[in-house]
């Protein structure tokens, strides 16, 4: 007999295939996926911080002499090395499927290639390269970075999403099973009587065919048995078993809705506090961004099953044991004969549940496909009628819907062809059944007419549950991904966090410093790089710089919704991370271009940065912004309903209010980020007028694309590929005539007036 | 059709311009008025049309000029062209799917490409596995949960379980 093989899923360690080569001293290693040198492997860079070493090569599985295991073997392909001290600079560059990473010997020097990977790889290796060049100057503060990180440590599985760390084949299903029942413990004495309440229904709905059948053909139609002809009674008997089996039923769904719908609003409640917790990083992550889209696809995942799922399911493995157990006491030879059927049975139902789950997922891909394409084209309709591509989209759209048409047609064909073979599987069980009780009781073996049929009710009582014991694995698996999922989010811990002990001054002066700064949002992609100004107390600096130069990043980090990667932000000479965020809320305020206005009246609105102001206050705040004006021509004044489904409001009129909010919270830092960008010359110069209204007295910072905007900066800062490249007065920079003045020249050239003195 | 001097393309032919392998394993350019180092090769229509409309830009990725067609250049210049532009698209060409569970929310693939095993694992099926081209019979990239990209070259000559496997998720 063939002996079945046990692969081992742990790839090749670098650690492994360095420890050969003798090594000396401390040492980074790095596994990156795919040569890009027209072969498909792996590549593996190690450093000992003074030369670089890289090994080329692939996995071979292979049997393991004399053990029934397979074994991955690395094959080596090339062996290269090269003196770390060569480079000044080590940085990775991404191309279309690719990356490398090349040293450069000076700034500005050629560049070397000196490894080529897949794309996937590319943050890795740039890790590696960080920390290789720290390794060499001797400052590498971290542990050795780990090599198996993208790698479950108990099976050495790649990670589905290295963002994750989270092991399908490893994931303590109990362990999260355990959490999530934690969340029922506060309804202990609900589920206790939902248990009851489930046990006492499985036993009604046993006994249903016991009186139906038996009592009916034994006894009351038995002229020898004393219950020959009450049929009254028999009647009475039945209604209260169906009635009370009824109630139950009402009873059990009751308890169900008054504790699983706190429950999931226990959990949703859970995320959302976490959700508030979180800092910015985690919202515009691409991998948890997908999470958060799942949060409430993932909560109705859970509530489903414990809704639908679990009460059937408890229902059906009682009624499954009871039927079986009754069946057994009836005829022990009956029932062997469907012992032979169920497992069939059984295997078959579960292997339609999965065929035909693929062919549901096909007919729904189909169809979202359709809806996509259908809300597209209505969306569009303006520029379809534009260029005449009426015809083009029709058969567009028939080529979408008869995909449409053809899955539904191989899903309900499958169907129609393959439930009848299992019912037919189950007629022939039965008529088994009924032939060889025929048998027993014509020789007169103790089987009476009224167990036969007794024995066939409870028969067929069994096929339900066998199709939902089937399938409902899968669906339990389904609710414990869906829920980890959910903890993911609850146990995720914010980049920014508040310090230990933080301070909370009184007095602000509102003072800003940047020292060597630098951030990035994605690892090896620096968007701020060895950034330093100083901002003193009530001044104003203008930040400007092409779309993409890192403007925005910058205020970001000054409102503290990130943290720099490397150097230090100081607000009154303190670094920022020492500030409590209520301090930091109350006293850095924001005006962006995107306003964004939340559901309720217009003095909510206004009154969202202090909750506490009173309505003269408010009122005070929208005259200060210039918006009191078109507030009183709203309909309900102050208290006209907007945001989602409110009175449409300008995108000036909106801006207004945003400036009437930060009047309200009073901060002593202000920072505009391009405020007025998207307005017309007319409303920019209202908005322009209630800004220097809310900037007399602070500290503002202020990003625009439009100089005009800047001209009462006290200073400007240009920023370019994340780096300042001009700092100083208005006059100091058109002196200069370097990139400001090139911006200011364009911009007013633009404009149509060309006034630029030397 | 009027467009601007800027908005014109600027091609690059083999009459007066020269490929040269640079020391760091870059390409070099040297054309009649300039010399570029370090060049960057970038397919316009890289699904399309992989051999045509090829940008190359210089160190600071400006671009020079295009390739209208490699197929106007010859032996030793075309080979580095052609070599130059496996190496930065290279992408693994599944030849058959081993297996794909669907297990968390991922689908979990352990695949043969170019004759090794490999395993990997994709989010959202409906978005990472698609036809490259409109219409059923084009080439289908798969790309996994890191960014990394997979080929499924010619769908048609995959055995019949990877084929019914890959077709489950392609819309």
């Amino acid at each position: 007999m063939k002996q079945k093989e046990k692969k081992i899923k742990q790839p090749v360690s670098a650690a492994t295939l360095f420890a050969q080569r003798d090594i000396p001293g401390q040492v980074l290693f790095v596994r990156a996926n795919q040569s890009g040198d027209k072969s498909f492997g792996q590549v593996f860079l190690a450093t000992d911080g003074k030369i670089l070493y890289s090994l080329y090569g692939y996995e071979q599985i292979r049997p393991v002499p004399g053990a029934r295991k397979l074994a991955p073997e690395f094959v080596e392909t090339r062996f290269q090395t090269v003196p770390l001290e060569s480079y000044e600079e080590l940085k990775v560059e991404r191309y279309f499927s690719t990356a490398r990473l090349v040293g450069l010997p000076q700034k500005d020097a050629t560049p070397e290639v000196l490894a080529e990977f897949a794309l996937g790889s590319a943050n890795r290796v740039d890790r590696f390269a960080r920390n290789a060049l720290k390794l060499r100057n001797g400052n590498l503060e971290n542990e050795l970075e780990e090599e198996e990180e993208d790698c479950c440590p108990k099976c050495g599985s790649y990670y589905p999403d290295p963002a994750r760390k989270v092991c399908p084949n490893c994931m303590d299903k109990g362990s999260v099973t355990r959490r999530l029942l934690g969340f029922f413990r506060y309804y202990a004495k609900q589920l206790v009587v939902f248990f009851i309440v489930m046990a006492l229904y499985t036993l009604f709905s046993l006994l249903s065919p016991y009186v139906g059948t038996k009592l009916l053909y034994d006894n009351v139609l038995s002229a020898s048995d004393p219950w020959y002809g009450q049929i009254g009674a028999f009647l009475l008997l039945l209604l209260a078993v169906r009635l009370l089996s009824l109630g139950l039923n009402m009873l059990q769904g009751s308890v169900s809705a008054s504790v699983i719908p706190h429950v999931i609003y226990d959990l949703k409640s859970r995320v959302f506090s976490t959700m508030q917790r979180l800092s910015m990083g985690f919202y515009t992550g691409k991998q948890t961004g997908t999470l958060m889209n799942r949060v409430n696809r993932d909560a109705n995942n859970v509530y489903w099953f414990f809704v639908d799922g679990c009460p059937f399911l408890i229902i059906n493995l009682a009624t499954f044991a009871g039927v079986f157990f009754i069946l057994f006491r009836i005829s022990v030879l009956l029932t062997l004969i469907v012992a032979v059927f169920i497992p069939v049975i059984f295997f078959l139902y579960r292997f339609l549940s999965r065929h035909f789950r693929k062919m549901h997922h096909r007919q729904w891909m189909d169809h979202s496909a359709m809806t996509s394409h259908l809300s597209d084209t209505v969306g569009g309709q303006r520029l379809i009628k534009a260029f005449g591509a009426g015809q083009r989209e029709n058969t567009r759209f028939a080529g979408y819907s008869s995909r449409v048409r053809d899955s539904e047609h191989t899903l309900f064909n499958a169907q129609n062809t393959a439930f009848p073979f299992v019912e037919l599987l189950a007629v022939t069980a039965n008529m088994l059944v009924l032939g060889v009780g025929g048998v027993l009781i014509v020789n007169g073996s103790g089987l009476t007419l009224g167990r036969l049929l007794t024995f066939t009710a409870y028969l067929n009582m069994l096929y339900g549950p066998l199709d939902f014991l089937s399938w409902v694995t899968t669906w339990f698996s389904r609710c414990l991904d869906s829920a980890q999922r959910i903890f993911e989010i609850i146990d995720a811990q914010p980049d920014v966090k508040e310090a230990q002990q933080p301070l909370c001054p009184e007095i602000v002066r509102g003072e800003i410093e940047l020292q060597n700064v630098m951030f990035e949002y994605e690892p090896g992609r620096p968007v701020i790089r060895d950034l330093s100004f100083r901002v003193e107390e009530g001044q104003m600096i203008g930040i400007v710089g092409k779309t993409g130069a890192g403007k925005t990043t910058i205020i970001n980090l000054m409102a503290r919704l990130y943290d720099p990667t490397e150097g230090r932000l100081l607000i009154d000479g303190r670094d920022i991370r020492e500030y409590s965020f209520a301090f930091l809320r109350k006293n850095i305020g924001v005006v962006s271009q995107e306003t964004y206005l939340f559901i309720g009246t217009v003095a909510d609105n206004i009154r969202y940065a202090r909750p506490e102001a009173t309505e003269e206050e408010v009122i005070a705040a929208a005259k200060a912004a210039c918006a009191h004006d078109f507030i009183m021509k709203l309909p309900d004044g102050y208290e006209t309903r907007i945001g989602a489904g409110g009175q449409d409001l300008s995108g000036g009129e909106k801006q207004r209010l945003s400036i009437a909010r930060t009047i309200l919270q009073d901060p002593k830092i202000l920072i505009l980020d391009e405020a007025t960008a998207s307005m017309d010359t007319e409303t920019e110069r209202n908005i322009q007028e209630s800004l220097s209204r809310l900037q007399s007295g602070r500290t503002t910072v202020s990003v625009a694309h439009r100089l005009s905007t800047l001209r009462d900066a006290d200073v400007l800062a240009v920023i370019s590929q994340g780096k300042m490249t001009e700092y100083g007065t208005h006059d100091e920079l058109i002196r200069k005539k370097g990139e400001y003045y090139n911006l200011y020249r364009l911009q007013t050239k633009a404009a149509g007036t060309i006034v630029i003195a030397d | 059709m009027n467009l601007s001097t800027d908005s014109q393309l600027i091609s690059i032919r083999p009459n007066t311009a020269r490929f040269s392998a640079g020391p760091g394993g870059y390409l070099n350019l040297t054309t009649k008025s300039d010399e570029y180092t370090c060049i960057r090769l970038k397919r316009a229509l890289p699904y399309k049309y992989p051999e045509k409309y090829i940008c190359v830009c210089d160190r600071e990725d400006k671009e020079i000029g295009i390739l209208s067609d490699l197929a106007e250049w010859t032996g030793p210049q075309r080979e580095l062209l052609e070599a130059e532009l496996k190496r930065l698209y290279y992408i693994p060409n599944i030849e058959k799917i081993l297996s794909a569970k669907d297990r968390m929310g991922y689908l979990y693939f352990e695949v043969l490409a170019d004759g090794n095993r490999k395993s990997f694992a994709v989010r959202d099926p409906s978005r990472s596995i698609r036809f490259i081209a409109p219409g059923q019979s084009s080439a289908v990239q798969i790309t996994d949960t890191e960014g990394n990209r997979y080929r499924i070259a010619n769908p048609a000559e995959l055995d019949g379980k990877s084929r019914r496997t890959v077709e489950t998720y392609l819309i």
